[in-house]
């Protein structure tokens, strides 16, 4: 019994802060609490977020790799993992990628704008790991659960242009200042219907916040009603982030590789990582808005506790719950891949019209049917 | 973690620089021009739409959160102020302002 | 006294300094670029004076629209004219003596606006209007004025267009 009791103290204390995010807010204690679970918050978002980079860089290589009936990266690793199936080689491939581009010589060109091109990776770098913030990861795995959630997400990607831009301008070359521009022109065309996507969920729900949002799912995941705002933001938000077929800023047959074209060793390596993560987040909002964070379908749930003779492990049901929530994010971050390495790029002149003849009318369309359908069901949803 | 990383990398990266490498790349052929050069207007123009359809996009937020508590009147307000919008949007498809070249 | 409002009172005033030394920046910086930089920062600053008010929805409305928009445009307009980020031009004297002119009347009325009033201190808790007060009372009190908004953002739009394609021929 006394073991028992011990288990629970000990898991509670390493556990405590991260499923009861309200840490108690008054006094010098709860302020102290407070610096100590934001600063255990970001360095463990900070980890995650290199290894999750890592992880689906050597993804997108192996996926595309699969799709061209190539092996892809195979060496870098154990070697009897190699021979055991393509899926286990060459997994510390990134790893070594990174640690060259640590090792390469950082070149500034003589037109560039040094000051500009220095900060610009850094803008972007941190408008990327900001997004992380108000993500829910699990029941009460969330940093912080802004009452703003969603309007935070939109207005952190504004950071996104800002990088761009300055990264394009302060190159001092024409790619990187057409690809810049391209890039910036297709985020914002696109950052409108992104928003009316997002709708549908919040007018059902009436909350901005993340977390509202995925516990209304409990027995309807949104995209049953909401397909419409679906397609609509998962096409947005591939467009927002730059993936193919929208990658039009970085098309390498007319502009190298656009805005990031002058930059080169761990410059280059901090929009590579932002790039990546990116394709996390866009797909983590898609799953808490569309379907239902992390929980089960039909209204299912994990048990609490499990015990085990004696022993009863306790949290489970955030434990688990945080593994569905990965396994959906990072589907939906295959689905990207995937639509990569299958279509071709969207034509340049198409590049503006999508967004607003198609999408935002789409998005506009979906808004009306949703508030008519709640009028006429109010007690939906 | 990531200071430590960007000072591994000063530390240990080379720094040669000679005149070529500080070149801007250009497929190896000589830089003709500034780089500053003057671009498609249909790039501003976009920016200009969406400086509006965001402030539409930012009002609808709140509206989108009360709905619930708000009438069918509310309802067909907010259309209107979108159908309104629309006709910028209508006059900017029109005008070919939408299209490329 | 509770600790949240010391440490709102402490952050204002590294906040307000960064307001002003990003908006002394953007009129003194002679390239236009850092001057756009440097705003972004004034807009940011003042987001976060919104955030310590507990106006969320205001703080996200102000990096949305202003940083996300409007600086956004800017840099696009930096970018558009010709080699505008290496050059300064402060215009002809006249010119000076009546921007100079205007902003003193501005700064008038603003102070005047400021002594003839009397303020409500909202308290560091926040004023407990949330998003959902907002929307209910944008298209029920303020009504009119919204849809009033409407008519003014298109006219705004299409006079924007039609100048910016005067421009292009």
């Amino acid at each position: 019994m006394n073991f028992e009791y011990y288990l629970w103290k000990l898991t509670d204390l390493i556990a405590g802060p991260f499923i009861h995010t309200q840490v108690p807010r008054d006094g010098w204690t709860g302020l102290i609490l407070h610096v100590i679970f934001m600063a255990i918050v970001v360095v463990i978002i900070l980890a995650f977020l290199a290894l999750d980079a890592f992880f689906l860089i050597w993804l997108e290589r192996k996926i595309s790799a699969r799709i061209q009936n190539r092996l892809g990266p195979m060496v870098s690793g154990p070697r009897w993992l190699a021979k055991f199936s393509m899926w286990t080689g060459g997994i510390f491939q990134t790893l070594w990628d990174t640690l060259k581009l640590m090792l390469k010589e950082d070149i500034i060109n003589r037109r560039a704008d040094r000051l500009g091109f220095m900060l610009a990776p850094f803008i972007c770098m941190a408008a990327t790991f900001m997004a992380f913030l108000v993500i829910p990861f699990g029941k009460g795995l969330v940093a912080q659960d802004l009452n703003i959630g969603v309007l935070y997400l939109v207005a952190i990607g504004s950071f996104a242009v800002i990088a761009i831009l300055t990264a394009g301008w302060s190159s001092g070359s024409k790619y990187s200042l057409l690809g810049g521009l391209r890039s910036a022109a297709q985020i914002i065309s696109y950052e409108v219907p992104m928003i009316f996507g997002i709708l549908g969920p919040v007018m059902i729900v009436g909350s901005l916040s993340l977390v509202d949002i995925v516990e209304a799912q409990k027995n309807t995941w949104f995209f049953v009603p909401q397909i419409l705002a679906f397609l609509v933001y998962f096409i947005s938000a591939t467009a927002e982030i730059n993936r193919t077929p929208f990658d039009l800023p970085e098309a390498e047959s007319e502009l190298v590789a656009g805005f990031v074209t002058e930059y080169t060793g761990m410059r280059f390596a901090m929009f590579f990582l932002a790039e990546f993560t990116n394709m996390f987040i866009i797909s983590a909002i898609a799953v808490s808005l569309f379907f239902g964070g992390w929980m089960l379908p039909f209204g299912l749930e994990f048990p609490k506790v499990i015990q085990l003779g004696n022993f009863v492990i306790p949290y489970i049901d955030i434990l688990l719950g945080a593994v569905v929530f990965f396994i959906k994010a990072y589907f939906f971050v295959i689905v990207l891949m995937w639509f990569r390495w299958t279509y071709p790029r969207v034509r340049v002149d198409h590049l503006l019209g999508l967004g607003w003849k198609v999408l935002l009318p789409v998005g506009f369309l979906n808004m009306l049917l949703t508030g008519i359908w709640m009028m006429i069901k109010p007690r939906g949803g | 973690m990531v200071a430590g990383a960007l000072f591994f990398a000063w530390l240990m990266r080379p720094s040669k620089p000679d005149p070529i490498k500080l070149d801007v790349y250009e497929c190896g052929e000589e830089t003709v021009g500034p780089s500053q050069v003057q671009f498609n207007i249909k790039f501003y123009l976009a920016a200009i739409l969406f400086v509006v359809f965001d402030v539409e996009a930012l009002f609808l937020l709140p509206w989108a959160v009360a709905f619930k508590d708000l009438g069918i009147r509310a309802f067909i307000e907010m259309i209107l102020f979108i159908l309104i919008l629309f006709v910028g949007l209508a006059y900017a498809w029109r005008k070919g302002i939408l299209k490329w070249a | 006294m509770d600790i949240s409002v010391i440490i709102s009172k402490l952050a204002f005033y590294p906040i307000a300094a960064v307001i002003l030394i990003a908006a002394i920046l953007v009129v003194s910086l002679r390239n236009v670029f850092y001057a756009a930089l440097s705003l972004i920062l004034c807009f940011l600053g003042v987001a976060s004076l919104y955030l310590l008010l507990h106006a969320e929805f205001l703080a996200g409305a102000q990096v949305l629209i202003y940083i996300g928009a409007i600086s956004v445009l800017i840099i696009f307009a930096i970018m558009f004219t010709k080699d505008i980020s290496h050059q300064y031009s402060s215009g002809t004297l006249l010119y000076r003596v009546s921007v100079g002119f205007v902003l003193f009347l501005l700064f008038l009325v603003m102070t005047a606006a400021y002594l003839l009033n009397a303020w409500t201190h909202a308290a560091a808790g926040g004023t407990g209007v949330s998003i959902t007060d907002i929307g209910k009372m944008m298209l029920s009190t303020y009504l009119l004025p919204f849809e009033a908004l409407s008519v003014l953002l298109l006219a705004a739009l299409i006079g924007a267009l039609f100048l910016a394609r005067k421009e292009e021929r």
